[in-house]
């Protein structure tokens, strides 16, 4: 199918509305589902009541590969007459997905998930993505319990670092606090089962988490040796580019055990792929299987007792293994502090070559903040700020270093004081008013936890980071997240309880996130300014999301004027425009003629295109943090395009606001209803005397391919006005560094008369005439045409 | 806008009731069918977590034995086969 444009493009989509095919569900009752291969079944619902506690999706089929989605309150969209619905576009609506690569899939949303459960109704959408068919059955089911959490224990899965004889050797074991296991091996696994547990009753955390727990020889000498390590197996972040809205908050790493437990299914239901396996597994823990022996440590062993050692400083397991999975479970920094890796203090990014997480030079995408970081402050005397936040190329990495040796000295001797405030701080109210927190009841702000930040002098005269430890501990005397915890064995998780919830284990009811509202307007990115777009509703639509069109002027590779063109809703905060028949969201037209009344302008099925604009939380991008926008960071947005092979993510933001627009207002984007397929957007802002007005005209050019101009003037008090159009002859390509200045030749002119404007939505109108020159001859011409407003008029 | 409001009564009429029939599947778009390992849309955004934690024990000169908890490199990182998903692999915004 080849769609229409402009016109014809909005009207599809308002009728697109009527063909809602919902299906309802009963709660705990099963409904068939037969699927073929790519293919969807939208918008199954189940109301639930405030009575709920928690609303269980599963999907249980054979055959293909079906995935699971869920919506609050709207519905997903539908395949009808002019809309065409795409996996991506399902994605782009929900709020939940299961998508692994098996048939079976399951969410589960709580109160306190990232968008909570409340009463109303919830949307299912079921997609078969496989190429063969799918059967089986989907079940809704609303319950006024909470689920039970727990961590699971992966005792499989051997591999070059992970030795499983470790946990079924079978030298006999005396039984010792509490744990009553009689070989090496049991005891081993009693003592990692009780840790787990402990983590899970002290958080109360109702997530499923999988641990794939290891043994490995790591070896020792008489004096020291490793006893364990563990951590995140992986992070994640929520981009435009990725269909996927999941995370609280956008562009910030997450660990994977968070993003199981906001997100409401398993690892590979969030991350797709394989369900076996450390695939689906969020952390790793690994014990050294040579501690024990002789020659390390003087054979000093594990203390594998439920209840704590009298003896301190002993090698308690427990202990060891709450801490260490504590840290994968996110209580761990990114921002750097390894020299030999980058920039001290630098965040986290992407080397897109190796796909890897890297620092300073070697990242090419990023960098974002990380959501541990995100809550530190740096404290100088009485005064904080945000250790993350908006920053411009990595302006505030020397804070962050500063910060990160702002602690007591340590000497050569070792010693250090743990008990002294740092200026790297805990900033979340949740860790700050505990009474966990020894600090709590001072003045800001000394009641902000400190974290270990030691200016370490251990080898230098002058004060150097100390890689190892800073960051990621905190400095309160016994706590357990103490970089030195082994002076009490301990059983207890303490500030590690109140620091995780703002990282993902808050058990609080959640708050639902609010999404921005776009702004009508002509966006630009200020690096790449002489590119942007005109954006304008449509109509505004309850259901799907109010309905925008966007026309992206730019420039060919070799500087000629072109541009394209999207329509589609805006969801939650994006526009995610309707894919045409090829699967392009962003399309090219092309025309028949340029004669009045015969453009017949269709849609370029060849050309393949993408676009998608986010509204969120864009001043967390990176793409918004290489230039200086702070003051206007509250209006940006991230623009996500692909033209053929080139692709790009730009921080845009408008170039006139609503309320510079002059009075009466007709600003909008404007079209002949008598000759369909060119247009203009008109920017009418509001100056000490006639409103100035800017218009980029949009028509076919020289070869009936899309072109664009532009004109300057003032409107006058009858509602005219005649100006120059104009034509930028050294245009740069999406990827070129901008010139100076552009130069704009004058190719014709442009005269408008608008007639009085009439009150409320009712359309605008006027005529038009229009004469632009083509670069080797002839001309895009029009007299006195009629022209109206297709955009909704501003109030 | 009459239009609009017309096109939107079916749903709204339709809403506080269950239907009694089977749901009608419908077709994906063609970017969607040609799905292959990599493309499947959160498949993409996993990355190996850079540094691990490392709990060490230490003989103090005194004899007693001091444990500390510091950070390394993900040793996982120089593993052949390392699970690194590729990233934004065919995705399109």
């Amino acid at each position: 199918m080849t769609r229409l444009v402009w016109l014809a493009a909005i009207a599809a989509l308002a009728c697109g509305g009527n063909a809602l095919a919902a299906t309802g569900l009963q709660s705990g009752a099963a409904v068939s589902l037969s699927l073929p291969a790519s293919s969807f079944v939208p918008n199954f619902y189940i109301d639930v009541d405030g009575s709920a506690k928690q609303l269980k999706i599963n999907v249980a089929a054979s055959g293909g590969d079906v995935d699971l989605f869920l919506r609050y309150g709207t519905p997903f969209p539908e395949n009808n007459a002019d809309t065409i619905v795409s996996v991506d576009l399902i994605n782009r609506y929900a709020h939940y997905h299961s998508v692994s690569s098996s048939s079976t899939e399951a969410i589960t949303v709580l109160p306190t998930n990232r968008i909570p459960l409340h009463a109303g109704r919830w949307y299912v959408t079921v997609v078969n993505g496989g190429t063969t068919a799918a059967s089986g059955s989907l079940t809704a089911t609303a319950a006024a319990t909470t689920p039970v959490g727990n961590i699971t224990l992966d005792f499989g899965h051997p591999g070059s670092d992970c030795d499983q004889t470790y946990w079924s050797d079978s030298t006999p074991a005396t039984p010792v606090g509490g744990n009553t296991a009689t070989t090496l091996g049991q005891q081993r696994k009693n003592a990692l089962a009780y840790a787990t547990q402990q983590l899970v009753q002290q958080l109360q955390t109702p997530a499923q988490i999988v641990l794939h727990a290891c043994g490995a020889h790591l070896g020792g000498d008489a004096n020291s040796a490793i006893l364990a390590h563990a951590g995140p197996l992986s992070y994640f972040f929520d981009e435009p580019a990725l269909p996927v809205p999941s995370l609280p908050k956008k562009y910030t790493w997450y660990p994977a055990a968070a993003v199981v437990r906001l997100n409401g299914t398993s690892l590979c239901g969030f991350a797709g792929g394989d369900c076996d396996g450390v695939n689906n597994e969020e952390i790793e823990a690994t014990f050294n299987s040579d501690i024990g022996k002789p020659d390390i440590i003087g054979g000093e062993n594990f203390y594998l007792g439920f209840t704590p050692d009298p003896n301190p400083g002993s090698l308690d397991f427990i202990t060891i293994a709450m801490h260490e999975i504590t840290h994968g479970l996110g209580f761990f920094g990114l921002a750097n502090l390894d020299s030999s890796a980058g920039p001290i203090g630098a965040k986290a990014g992407i080397d897109t070559q190796n796909n890897t997480i890297a620092y300073g030079s070697d990242v090419t995408d990023g960098p974002y903040d990380d959501i541990f970081d995100d809550n530190l402050a740096i404290v100088t005397g009485s005064t904080y700020v945000p250790f993350m936040g908006y920053e411009v190329n990595g302006s505030r990495d020397a804070a962050r270093a500063a910060a990160a040796v702002s602690g007591p000295t340590v000497t050569s001797a070792g010693t250090y004081n743990p008990g002294v405030y740092t200026g790297l701080r805990w900033l979340d109210a949740m860790a700050v008013n505990s009474s966990i927190n020894i600090h709590h009841a001072e003045a800001s702000p000394n009641d902000l936890p400190s974290l270990y930040a030691p200016c370490d002098k251990s080898s230098t005269t002058t004060c150097a980071t100390q890689p190892a430890s800073t960051l990621s501990h905190t400095v309160q005397a016994g706590d357990m997240m103490n970089a030195y915890y082994s002076r009490s064995n301990l059983r207890n998780m303490g500030l590690a309880v109140p620091m995780l919830a703002p990282i993902g284990w808050s058990n609080a009811l959640a708050t639902p996130p609010v999404y921005a509202q776009p702004i009508p307007s002509n966006w630009f990115d200020r690096t790449h300014s002489g590119h942007g777009f005109d954006f304008q509703l449509g109509y505004a639509d309850a259901v799907y999301g109010d309905v925008y069109f966007l026309t992206f002027y730019s420039y060919a590779a070799d500087g000629t004027p072109e541009w394209y063109q999207a329509v589609g809703h805006v969801v939650d905060g994006v526009f995610a425009p309707s894919p045409q028949s090829n699967g392009a969201t962003l399309y090219r037209i092309h025309y028949a003629a340029n004669t009045q009344g015969h453009l017949d302008a269709t849609v370029d099925a060849t050309f393949s295109g993408s676009v998608i604009v986010d509204f969120n939380q864009a001043a967390n991008a990176p793409a918004c943090r290489n230039a200086e926008r702070g003051a206007i960071a509250s209006a940006l947005a991230v623009m996500t395009w692909t033209i053929g092979n080139e692709t790009g993510a730009w921080c845009v933001e408008p170039l006139v606001t609503v309320g510079q627009h002059a009075a009466p207002d007709y600003n909008g984007h404007w079209f002949s209803p008598v000759d369909s397929g060119w247009g203009f957007e008109l920017l009418d802002v509001a100056s000490s005397g006639a409103p100035n007005i800017y218009a980029y005209v949009y028509y076919p050019g020289p070869n009936n391919q899309p072109t664009w101009a532009f004109a300057t003037g003032t409107l006058n008090d009858n509602g005219t006005g005649t100006m120059q159009l104009q034509r930028i002859s050294d245009g740069f390509c999406r990827s070129c560094p901008p010139p100076a200045d552009l130069t704009a030749t004058v190719i014709g002119t442009m005269s408008i008369t608008l007639n009085p404007r009439p009150s409320g939505f009712a359309p605008l109108s006027g005529t038009a005439s229009i004469q632009a020159s083509y670069p080797g001859g002839g001309s895009f011409t029009r007299n006195s045409i009629a022209i109206q407003t297709l955009s909704t008029p501003f109030p | 806008m009459l239009r609009r409001l017309l096109a939107l009564l079916p749903f709204l009429t339709g809403a506080g009731a269950y239907a009694d029939t089977l749901p009608v599947p419908q077709s994906l778009a063609p970017a969607a069918q040609a799905k292959s390992p990599g493309t499947k849309v959160a498949d993409l955004q996993r990355l190996l977590a850079p540094a691990i934690s490392v709990t060490r024990v230490t003989r103090q000169r005194d004899g007693s034995l001091s444990i500390d908890c510091v950070q390394r490199p993900n040793p996982k990182l120089r593993l052949p086969g390392a699970p690194v998903s590729p990233r934004n692999g065919g995705a399109q915004p």
